[in-house]
């Protein structure tokens, strides 16, 4: 144990049914950033949960420093020196960003009333510290879901512990957002603490971890320095075969030339969403759209879809003009949508697979008056089979699949629509490396057989791999759309921040009188 | 920009409770100038403290996200049991200390029903609106209990200092400590922790249960005060009285705005939104409207309320 922040020795935990982790050891050394690596159920929460207290291990030892210590919950772990940042957001939207930061350690300020300018000043020196956007007055519920996530950070970091574990930090933040975590990553190296990072995004692995530990089913599989690997091989380790994840897939710019368009949209306009945006889709296209959360990116979407009306602007398709007034509009058109939040909006998680999978196409399984039973799960079965949703039971409750076969029934249950039009927003977003790939193929197949595709994500990688063209959007305005051989990520980064700065200085006359 | 206009849009929600009030009483006062007098200005200022006492505290309970239907039950129990204290020869003090064990212990039982056995309050207090109330009417036999006492009767509200009605020094008591609760202290945010995210509040380290136990205990403070007062002002312990408050209580506390998801409330709003439900029954009482219809009216104006603030949230 000499020298190590954390050690876990043997550790084990069983769910019922579910061997979640086997023996596994994982250390933590002060000044590093020690990365855990693995597909979605690999057993990389339920360890980070049992070191942060959440759960409580069956067998195994933990020791910090030299002690052995059994974590009895959250608090008792950050008593000894734990921050963490979890997946799910952890902060309270009714309190302000001060009440969130210090919320459960108030104590540490004063003794029963809530010392409210010592919080909100104490909050301001962090967020002066690490040079954060953040106002300590501000109410959460009325923040971008990434200042959310800021504030998250800011908690985490406010008791300076020695052991930082960050679960998908990054899964909310912009670009730049994410800059200034990785930056209070290495201001946290130098002050000697440990940090443990749970990441999807391989991109991270690489540019911060000095270690990288991969989990696979519950067993550790591989645990070295982050030197020593390359995608390739990590990858490899983390599903046991080879995965191509960004082998470029798109179109030549020759095959959609000259081809008449699908959709045609023209000076889209919805409030202070968007403004004048216009674009084509061909049959057999992906189109990528890329730009910051809040760029205005999904309001375009969500108005495509006919969830929210525009002001102005008009949508032909096939040539023919349309109007979208409501989802069931669009999907009389032929259009479907994979929302942002698969959770929020495109599950209903409390009920089985085979009601999630027929929703839209309930008519289908109607025999006189009342809905067959039996023809819906026949019908599941065959397309749990399809996409290979794990596990195959059309009665399981959705709730309880992990996030990259919950994306897989919500994809299924939109093509049981044969879309001609089909919108999927962030598809990908904290789904592992095997179903992303699953994801990346269904979405080209499907184009193939003559559907046009519109993509929205946050990861250029993604945009870059697998979109014919994309369109780049910032602060509700549409840069432009360019073929895939036009950009890269520089590129497009380029493009936002030089707009973003031209903006700052005109942004209230664009305001008054939008184009 | 975006959170610029929400902030506009949830200023003008902080004031619609404002005009409704207003409003209300300039309707009444039109149709009836003798409600718009001094004296019915009395009278509507010692209705409403009861049912404003009360809202206090179910401020706290809802915005644990938990409620509480055993209020209007609780206070008959806590009624006739002071009475029989009374009776007894327990004196001021003693009477108002049963009560308020009274009240205070029935809501500590179900606040530990709900936090140790996991079952929602809503299913624990009406079982409670029944127990409560059927123990006040199996005690007193469904009959009163006199009291003789001018002591307790003054010092619970049928009393004035100098010009004050008692009954209004009570309710600025409770509104004070109520205020400073809820926004000045530590257990205050950690109810509204507790309410708007238990996972988060409990990750941070918030012994959840405690706080809720501790809301509902608050509550049953609240409840036994409002419960003295009645038992004085009418000079008698009485097991049938209160039933159906709990539903102007909550009305108050929704119509205030607090979410009944939880999360977030404000005492003030509370008042203003107990004031609402007073002046309703009051005009319409002072208009003549049978008690019957005055009932539709009220349910009318309730949802008719609640649902424009929603929608203007």
């Amino acid at each position: 144990m000499s020298g190590n922040l954390l050690s876990v020795r043997n550790v084990s935990k069983a769910f019922p049914g579910i061997q979640a982790l086997k023996d596994v050891d994982f250390d933590l050394k002060p000044g590093e950033v020690h990365a855990l690596v693995g597909e979605n159920g690999a057993g990389k929460s339920t360890l980070i949960k049992i070191i942060c207290g959440v759960l409580q291990k069956d067998t195994g030892d933990i020791f910090i420093g030299e002690n052995r210590i059994d974590i009895h919950n959250p608090f008792h772990a950050r008593s000894l020196g734990m921050g963490a940042i979890f997946q799910e957001l952890s902060v309270i939207p009714s309190l302000s960003v001060a009440e969130n930061v210090f919320l459960g350690s108030e104590r540490s300020v004063s003794k029963r009333l809530l010392a409210r300018k010592q919080l909100i000043a104490k909050t301001r020196d962090i967020c002066a510290k690490y040079q954060l956007d953040l106002d300590p007055k501000a109410t959460v519920r009325e923040l971008s879901t990434a200042k959310q996530q800021l504030t998250e950070i800011v908690k985490a970091i406010s008791s300076q512990p020695r052991i930082v574990v960050m679960d998908e930090p990054t899964s909310a933040l912009t670009e730049e957002e994410a800059r200034i975590l990785y930056s209070i990553i290495e201001d946290l190296k130098k002050q000697n603490a440990g940090i443990i990072y749970v990441t999807h995004r391989m991109n991270e692995v690489f540019k911060l971890a000095d270690r990288v530990a991969v989990l696979r089913d519950g067993a550790l599989v591989a645990d070295m320095p982050a030197s020593e690997l390359d995608l390739d091989s990590l990858v490899k380790f983390m599903v046991g075969r080879e995965i191509e994840l960004y082998r470029k897939s798109n179109k030549k710019r020759e095959e959609l030339e000259g081809v008449e368009p699908f959709l045609h949209v023209d000076g889209l306009s919805r409030g202070r969403a968007f403004f004048d945006v216009g674009f084509t889709l061909h049959k057999g296209e992906i189109l990528g759209v890329a730009g910051m959360v809040g760029s205005g990116r999904s309001e375009v979407m969500r108005a495509l879809f006919g969830i929210d009306q525009v002001d102005r602007g008009e949508i032909s398709i096939n040539g023919e003009k349309v109007h979208i007034g409501s989802p069931k509009d669009a999907i009389a058109l032929g259009i479907a949508m994979l929302p942002e939040s698969r959770k929020l909006q495109g599950l209903v998680l409390m009920h089985s697979v085979a009601v999630n999978l027929t929703l839209v196409v309930l008519r289908r399984f109607i025999s006189g008056m009342l809905v067959s039973f039996r023809k819906m799960t026949e019908y599941s079965v065959g397309r749990i089979g399809e996409f290979d949703i794990k596990p195959g039971n059309p009665g399981m409750t959705v709730e309880n699949l992990s996030g990259g076969n919950q994306q897989k029934v919500c994809i299924s249950k939109w093509l049981s629509m044969n879309p001609r039009i089909l919108i999927v927003d962030e598809p990908t977003l904290g789904i592992d490396v095997r179903t992303k790939s699953d994801i990346h193929h269904l979405l080209r197949r499907l184009a193939n057989q003559g559907a046009a595709i519109i993509m929205v994500s946050s990861e250029m990688e993604e945009l870059l791999a697998h979109c014919d063209r994309i369109l780049v959007m910032n602060q509700g305005h549409m840069l432009g759309t360019f073929f895939n051989d036009e950009l890269d990520q520089e590129k497009i980064m380029s493009l936002i921040m030089k707009d973003s700065m031209s903006r700052r200085s005109t942004f209230v006359v664009s305001e008054r009188a939008p184009k | 920009m975006k959170e610029a206009s929400q902030r506009a849009r949830s200023s003008w929600r902080d004031w619609f409770i404002y005009i409704v009030l207003a409003s209300l009483i300039l309707l009444f006062a039109i149709l009836k100038p003798s409600f718009f007098s001094l004296s019915n200005f009395g009278n509507i200022a010692r209705q409403v403290s009861m049912v404003a006492i009360m809202a206090f505290g179910m401020t706290f309970v809802i915005t644990s996200a938990n409620i509480d239907l055993s209020v209007g039950s609780v206070l008959a129990l806590v009624s006739v049991m002071s009475a029989f204290s009374l009776s007894w020869g327990f004196g001021l003090v003693g009477a108002s200390l049963v009560g308020i064990a009274v009240g205070v212990l029935t809501h500590l039982i179900s606040a530990i029903i709900v936090t140790k056995a996991r079952i929602p309050s809503f299913l624990v207090t009406l079982g409670m609106l029944g127990i409560a109330r059927g123990v006040a009417l199996t005690i007193t036999e469904t009959k009163t209990v006199n009291i003789y006492e001018e002591t307790f009767k003054s010092f619970w509200g049928a009393g004035a200092v100098f010009f004050m009605p008692v009954a209004l020094i009570w309710v600025v008591a409770v509104l004070l400590i109520s205020i400073l609760l809820y926004r000045y202290t530590i257990f205050g945010n950690h109810v509204k922790a507790t309410g708007g995210n238990i996972t988060a509040a409990q990750f941070s380290g918030i012994d959840t249960d405690s706080v809720i136990i501790r809301s509902f205990v608050m509550l049953g403070f609240c409840t036994a005060i409002a419960g003295l007062m009645m038992t004085s002002r009418i000079g008698q312990g009485r097991p049938d009285i209160g039933s159906g408050m709990e539903l102007d209580v909550v009305a108050a506390v929704i119509l205030g705005g607090t979410s009944l998801y939880g999360g977030k409330g404000s005492i003030v709003s509370t008042l203003i939104g107990a004031l609402i439900m007073t002046v309703i029954t009051n005009g319409l009482i002072i208009l003549g409207v049978q008690y019957s219809v005055q009932m539709i009216i009220k349910g009318v104006i309730i949802i008719a309320a609640v649902s424009l603030s929603e929608k203007n949230k």
